[in-house]
C-alpha cells in the first residue's frame, strides 16, 4: 500500500520524460501549434488586463500564433492563477501573475489551491507598478518624517484608506506603520478609485496608493505626495524622495506584473518565450505605452523571479501576520 | 404488570406514535392551510421567514461586533431578524386578508429541462467544447417546449450554433474551446 | 466663460466631425447595438466583448468608436429589456416593468421609440451641463463621504418601496432578502468571506448579471412555457402590433416625464456608486406619485419607459465626468471604458481636461454624436426588432436560452456563474407565484452593499458616534427627505383605513 503514491509517481515520471523527450527536438521549431491562451485573474479593463493585451498582441505578432486573454476574475486572483497552475503544460496556456497572485494572496488567504513556486515556470518579468504615499493637502505634514511625528502625536487619530484588505496598498501602508511604529486606523475602500476619491476628499489622511490612480491627482497638486514605496525615485516625480531614503533603510513595495506558465512546459518553449518577451518588454515603445499605464518595462530570469518570490512571501507572510490579516 | 389487563390487539392496531404526526400534519393542511384564502401571501411569508432563518443561521459565524464597531455578522443577522418578523407578518395576515389566490401549478418539466441545458453549456465548455455544448443546450432546451418536431429542433439548433460561432468566436474572439480537443 | 465652453465645444466637435472619426462612431454605434440587442448579452457584456475593436486605432478614433459602442450596448440592452423582459445592467430593471407591459399589449414600437428619444433629450441636455458645469460637478462627489452614502442608500430604498404595485409589506421583504443577496462575497471592511458557503466563485459576490438573467430571463421562460396549448400561444404574439411610432397622445404623455428624468438624471448622476440606477427609479416614482391614475404604472405606461430612460442616460453622461476627472468607475461597464481609455494613454484625473482639451472635449462631442447617431440608425431598426417577436415562441426561448448562457459565462468565464443563475431562475419563477416582485429585490441587490460598506466605514471613521449621520449636512438632508417619503407613504394608507373606519361606523 505504501509504495503506491511511490510507484504512482515513478510512471508518472517515466510517461512525462518520455512525452516530454519525443517532441523536444521538434517542439521549438513547431511551437506554437495554435492560438495561445493567456490566462488574466483579473476582469477585463482592470490594470493586470490592460498590461497583458498590450504585451499579449505583441507576442501574438511575434510568434505567428494569435494571443487570447482569457480573463478569469475573482477572489483576489486565485481563481484564474488556479485554473492556469491545473493547465497543459505545453505552452499555449500562459497566465500573467503578479504580486498580488503569486505573493499577497497565498500569504493573506487562509486557503490557496495552488503553489506560487511548485506550480509554475516563472518566465520574465514585464512590468512594475510602484506605490506612492499620499496625503490629503490638509494634513499639516510636508515629508515623511512629519508625518510620522504627526502621527505619533496622535495615536488612534489618523485614518488612512487602502484599496480593499490584504490589497497592497494595505500592506505597503502596514509595513509603514511596523518600521515606523505609529498607529494609524485602516479604512478599507472598494478599489482604487474610491480610496483615491476618499483621501481627496479629506474623509481619510493618508493613502500609499497605486502610482497610476493617485499619480493625476498629485501633479494637480491635489494630494500631497511625501514618499514612493520602491527603492529607486520614479522619474514622473523627482523631487519625491523614496521611503527607504527618508528613514526606512530596504523599505519596498511595488507591483510587478510578469508571465508564468505552468509547472512541467518544456525548457526549449520557456527560453524561447522568455526571449520573446524580453524583446517586448525592452522595445522603446512598449516601455512608453507602459510609462503611460504609470508602470516600468522591467524584465529578468526565472531563476531571479523564484528568488523575487521567496523573499517577498517572507516579507509580506511576516506583514500579514504583524496586521492580523486573514482572509477566508 | 398485572396479566389480566393485557390487551388484544387488532391486526389493524396502529400505534398512535406512528400515526400521530402525519395524520395530525394531514389535518392541519386539510382543515387549515387549504382553507386559506390567500395561499399566495401564506407562502411568500413562510418563505421569508424561511430566508431570515437561514441569514440568521449562517451569519452565527461572523463576528458580531458592537452597533459602534460593526462585525461582519451584524448586518445580515439584523436583516434575517427584520426579514423572519416582516415574513411572520405576511404569513398571519394572509389568514385573514381575502383576494390574492391559490398558487398555480408548477411547470416542473420546462424547469428540469432548462436547468439541465444550463448545466450542460456551463459544464460543457471547458470540457466538451462550445459547439457540443451549445447543441447540448439549445436541444434540451427546446424540448422543454410542448411541441418537439426533430428535424426543426435540429435546424434550429444548427442554425444557433453557426450564428454563435460566427458572431462569439471569430466576430469578437471569445477564449472558447470550439470541441474537446480545443 | 462662455467664449471658453463655446470654443471647447468647437475644438471638440472639429475633432469629432472628420469623415473616419463620423464612421468609426457609426460602426461603434452599429456593432454595440447588433451584439446589445442579442437577449441575454447586457452592455456590460458587449462593452467587454467589443472594446478589443478599438485598441489598434489612435486614439481619439479608439474614444470615438467607444461612445458609439457604450451607448449602442446600452440602448440594445434597453430593447432586449422592452422585448424580451431582460434588463442587462440595474437602471434597465425599472425600464422592464412598463417597457415589457408595453410590448405584451403590442406597444413594442412606441416603447422603443420614446426610449430613443427621451435618451436622445437626455443626451444632448447632458451634453450641455457637462460643458457648462463639468469640472465643478465632479467636485460634488468629493463632498460624499461614507455618512451621506449611507443617508443616501436608505433613502434610495425607501423610494424603492415605490416601485411595487402590489402589497407593501411584500415589497419591504423583497428589499431585504435583496439586502441579503448583496452580502454574499467577500465583506469589504473586513475581508470575511459570507454566504458563499465555501466557493470561490462566490468571493467577489453574485453578479448583477447572473441574479438579472435568472429572475427576468430564466424565470420569464418558464412561465411563458407554462402557458397551455402551444407555447406560440404567448400572449404578445395574440396583440396585434399597433403602430411602430408613439401617436401624439403618447408623446404628450411622455414628455413632461422625459424632462423630470433627464433633471433627476443629471442631478443624481455625478455620484460614485448606483448614480444612474437611484435615477432611473427615483425618476419613475416621481412619475408614479404624480400620475393622476398610478395604478397604470407596471402595466404599460409610456412615462414608466420614458423617465427611467431619460434618468439613466443624463446620469451616464454626468457620470461620465467624475469617471474621467476623479477616476471612480460607476459601475462595471463604465470601469470598462477607463481601462479602454487608459489603454489609449489618457489617465484619468483633473490634468486631462488640460493636458489633452481634444481628447476631452472631443469625447465629449462625440458622446453627443452617438446619441444622435443611435437615433437616426434605431429609428428604422424599430421595426425590425419588433419582427423579431413574430417568431414562433418556440423558436424563440431556446435562442434567448443560448444568448443568456452565452452572456452569463462571457462575465467571468465560470461555470459557477451558470448554476447560480439556475438558482436565480427558479426562485424567480417561485416569485412569480407568489406574487413577489423582482425588481425592488434587484435595486436592493445592487445598492445594499454600498449601504453596508458606507454605514460601517462611517462608525469606523467616527469612532463609533452615530451622530455623524446628522450632524453632517448633506447627509441629514437625506435623512429628512427619507423621513418625508416615509410619512407621504404611510399617510395614504393610514387616510383610507381612516376612511373606511368612518365608513363602517356610519354604516353601523
Amino acid at each position: 500500500m505504501q509504495t503506491k503514491p511511490k510507484m504512482k509517481a515513478l510512471f508518472a515520471g517515466v510517461i512525462t520524460s518520455a512525452v516530454l523527450a519525443l517532441p523536444m527536438t521538434t517542439v521549438a521549431q513547431t511551437y506554437p501549434t495554435k492560438p495561445i491562451r493567456l490566462i488574466v485573474a483579473f476582469p477585463a479593463g482592470g490594470s493586470t488586463d490592460i498590461i497583458a493585451r498590450l504585451v499579449g498582441q505583441r507576442l501574438g505578432e511575434k510568434l505567428g500564433q494569435q494571443v487570447i486573454v482569457d480573463n478569469r476574475g475573482g477572489a483576489g486572483g486565485t481563481i484564474g492563477t488556479e485554473i492556469a497552475a491545473k493547465a497543459t503544460p505545453d505552452g499555449h496556456t500562459l497566465t500573467m501573475g503578479t504580486t498580488s497572485t503569486h505573493v499577497i494572496a497565498p500569504a493573506a488567504y487562509a486557503k490557496v489551491n495552488y503553489d506560487p513556486v511548485k506550480d509554475f515556470e516563472p518566465i520574465t518579468l514585464v512590468a512594475s507598478t510602484p506605490y506612492l504615499l499620499v496625503l490629503h493637502p490638509g494634513v499639516k505634514a510636508n515629508n515623511l518624517k512629519e508625518f510620522v511625528a504627526l502621527a505619533k502625536s496622535q495615536p488612534g487619530k489618523m485614518n488612512y484608506a487602502s484599496a480593499g484588505t490584504g490589497s497592497t496598498t494595505q500592506l505597503a501602508m502596514e509595513m509603514l506603520k511596523g518600521a515606523a511604529g505609529v498607529d494609524i486606523v485602516h479604512v478599507p475602500y472598494n478599489g482604487n478609485g474610491p480610496a483615491g476619491a476618499a483621501t481627496l476628499g479629506g474623509q481619510v489622511q493618508a493613502l500609499f496608493g497605486s502610482m497610476p490612480a493617485v499619480l493625476p491627482h498629485a501633479q494637480a497638486g491635489r494630494l500631497r505626495p511625501i514618499a514612493v514605496g520602491t527603492s529607486r525615485r520614479s522619474p514622473a516625480l523627482p523631487n519625491v524622495p523614496t521611503v527607504a531614503e527618508s528613514g526606512y533603510p530596504g523599505f519596498e513595495v511595488s507591483l510587478w506584473l510578469g508571465f508564468f506558465a505552468p509547472k512541467g512546459t518544456p525548457k526549449p518553449i520557456l527560453t524561447r518565450l522568455q526571449k520573446e518577451l524580453t524583446d517586448i518588454a525592452n522595445n522603446a515603445e512598449m516601455k512608453a505605452q507602459f510609462e503611460k499605464n504609470g508602470a516600468s518595462g522591467v524584465t529578468n530570469t526565472p531563476a531571479e523571479m523564484n528568488t523575487l518570490m521567496k523573499t517577498e512571501l517572507e516579507k509580506y507572510g511576516k506583514v500579514v501576520k504583524a496586521a492580523g490579516i486573514s482572509l477566508k | 404488570m398485572p396479566l389480566g389487563l393485557q390487551v388484544k390487539r387488532d391486526v389493524r392496531y396502529i400505534a398512535p406514535e406512528v400515526w400521530f404526526v402525519p395524520v395530525s400534519v394531514f389535518e392541519i393542511w386539510r382543515v387549515f392551510i387549504l382553507k386559506i384564502k390567500n395561499q399566495e401571501d401564506f407562502w411568500a411569508g413562510l418563505m421569508f421567514v424561511g430566508f431570515g432563518a437561514l441569514a440568521i443561521w449562517l451569519s452565527t459565524d461572523y463576528p458580531m461586533g458592537t452597533a459602534s464597531r460593526m462585525g461582519p455578522g451584524y448586518f445580515p443577522t439584523y436583516l434575517g431578524g427584520i426579514m423572519l418578523t416582516l415574513g411572520a407578518i405576511v404569513a398571519l395576515m394572509s389568514l385573514k386578508s381575502e383576494g390574492g389566490g391559490k398558487i398555480t401549478p408548477f411547470a416542473w418539466k420546462p424547469m428540469i429541462m432548462l436547468s439541465v441545458g444550463f448545466v450542460l453549456f456551463g459544464w460543457g465548455v471547458d470540457h466538451i467544447g462550445f459547439i457540443p455544448a451549445l447543441f447540448g443546450l439549445s436541444v434540451v432546451t427546446a424540448a422543454a417546449g410542448q411541441k418537439f418536431n426533430v428535424v426543426e429542433v435540429l435546424v434550429m439548433t444548427a442554425v444557433l450554433i453557426a450564428g454563435a460561432v460566427g458572431i462569439f468566436i471569430y466576430g469578437i474572439e471569445l477564449p472558447f474551446p470550439l470541441f474537446w480537443w480545443r | 466663460m462662455e467664449a471658453d465652453i463655446i470654443s471647447n465645444l468647437a475644438l471638440g466637435f472639429s475633432t469629432a466631425v472628420s469623415p473616419v472619426n463620423l464612421f468609426y462612431c457609426f460602426i461603434g454605434v452599429l456593432v454595440g447595438t447588433l451584439i446589445g440587442v442579442l437577449p441575454g448579452i447586457g452592455p456590460v457584456a458587449a462593452v467587454a466583448m467589443l472594446l478589443p475593436l478599438t485598441f489598434n486605432l489612435d486614439a481619439v478614433g479608439a474614444i470615438i468608436m467607444l461612445s458609439g459602442i457604450y451607448y449602442g450596448t446600452q440602448y440594445g440592452g434597453s430593447t432586449t429589456a422592452i422585448l424580451v423582459n431582460l434588463p442587462g445592467e440595474s437602471a434597465s430593471v425599472v425600464t422592464c416593468m412598463d417597457g415589457y407591459a408595453m410590448a405584451r399589449q403590442g406597444r413594442a414600437g412606441p416603447a422603443l421609440a420614446i426610449a430613443a428619444i427621451g435618451s436622445f433629450f437626455a443626451g444632448t441636455v447632458g451634453t450641455i451641463l457637462v460643458a457648462l458645469l463639468g469640472p465643478p460637478l465632479a467636485e460634488i462627489a468629493l463632498k460624499f463621504g461614507a455618512p451621506e452614502y449611507f443617508s443616501l442608500m436608505v433613502m434610495a430604498l425607501i423610494a424603492a418601496a415605490v416601485l411595487a404595485h402590489g402589497s407593501m409589506l411584500k415589497t419591504i421583504c423583497m428589499i431585504v432578502l435583496g439586502l441579503l443577496v448583496g452580502i454574499v462575497g467577500t465583506d469589504v471592511n473586513s475581508g470575511m468571506s459570507r454566504f458563499t458557503f465555501g466557493a470561490s466563485g462566490l468571493a467577489d459576490g453574485l453578479s448583477f448579471v447572473v441574479v438579472a438573467m435568472g429572475l427576468f430571463g430564466f424565470a420569464e421562460i418558464l412561465s411563458n412555457l407554462q402557458d397551455k396549448a402551444d407555447t406560440a400561444s404567448r400572449d404578445i404574439l395574440n396583440q396585434k402590433i399597433t403602430g411602430l411610432m408613439p401617436t401624439v397622445t403618447d408623446m404628450k404623455a411622455a414628455f413632461g416625464a422625459i424632462v423630470r428624468g433627464t433633471a433627476i438624471g443629471a442631478f443624481f448622476g455625478t455620484l460614485p456608486g448606483g448614480g444612474p440606477t437611484i435615477s432611473a427609479f427615483s425618476a419613475y416614482a416621481v412619475e408614479k406619485k404624480l400620475a393622476k391614475d398610478p395604478s397604470r404604472f407596471g402595466k404599460g405606461a409610456i412615462e414608466g419607459v420614458a423617465a427611467p430612460e431619460s434618468a439613466n442616460n443624463a446620469a451616464v453622461q454626468c457620470a461620465f465626468i467624475t469617471t474621467l476627472t476623479l477616476g471612480i468607475p460607476h459601475g462595471a461597464t463604465m470601469a470598462l471604458l477607463l481601462g479602454a481609455l487608459t489603454i489609449q494613454g489618457i489617465a484619468p484625473g483633473p490634468q486631462v481636461m488640460t493636458q489633452r482639451p481634444d481628447l476631452f472635449w472631443g469625447l465629449i462631442a462625440s458622446m453627443w454624436i452617438g446619441n444622435a447617431m443611435l437615433v437616426i440608425l434605431n429609428l428604422p431598426l424599430v421595426g425590425l426588432w419588433i419582427k423579431l417577436l413574430k417568431v414562433p415562441y418556440r423558436f424563440l426561448f431556446p435562442a434567448i436560452m443560448v444568448f443568456m448562457a452565452i452572456g452569463v459565462y462571457s462575465v467571468n468565464n465560470l461555470d459557477l456563474d451558470i448554476y447560480m443563475t439556475i438558482l436565480f431562475g427558479i426562485l424567480g419563477y417561485i416569485f412569480l407565484k407568489l406574487k413577489c416582485e423582482p425588481a425592488p429585490l434587484i435595486l436592493a441587490f445592487v445598492l445594499g452593499p454600498l449601504m453596508e460598506e458606507n454605514l460601517r466605514r462611517a462608525l469606523l471613521i467616527s469612532r463609533g458616534d452615530p451622530t455623524v449621520f446628522i450632524t453632517r449636512p448633506i447627509s441629514a438632508a437625506f435623512l429628512v427627505a427619507t423621513a418625508l417619503l416615509l410619512t407621504f407613504m404611510i399617510i395614504p394608507s393610514f387616510r383610507k383605513k381612516r376612511e373606511e373606519a368612518v365608513a363602517d361606523s356610519e354604516a353601523l
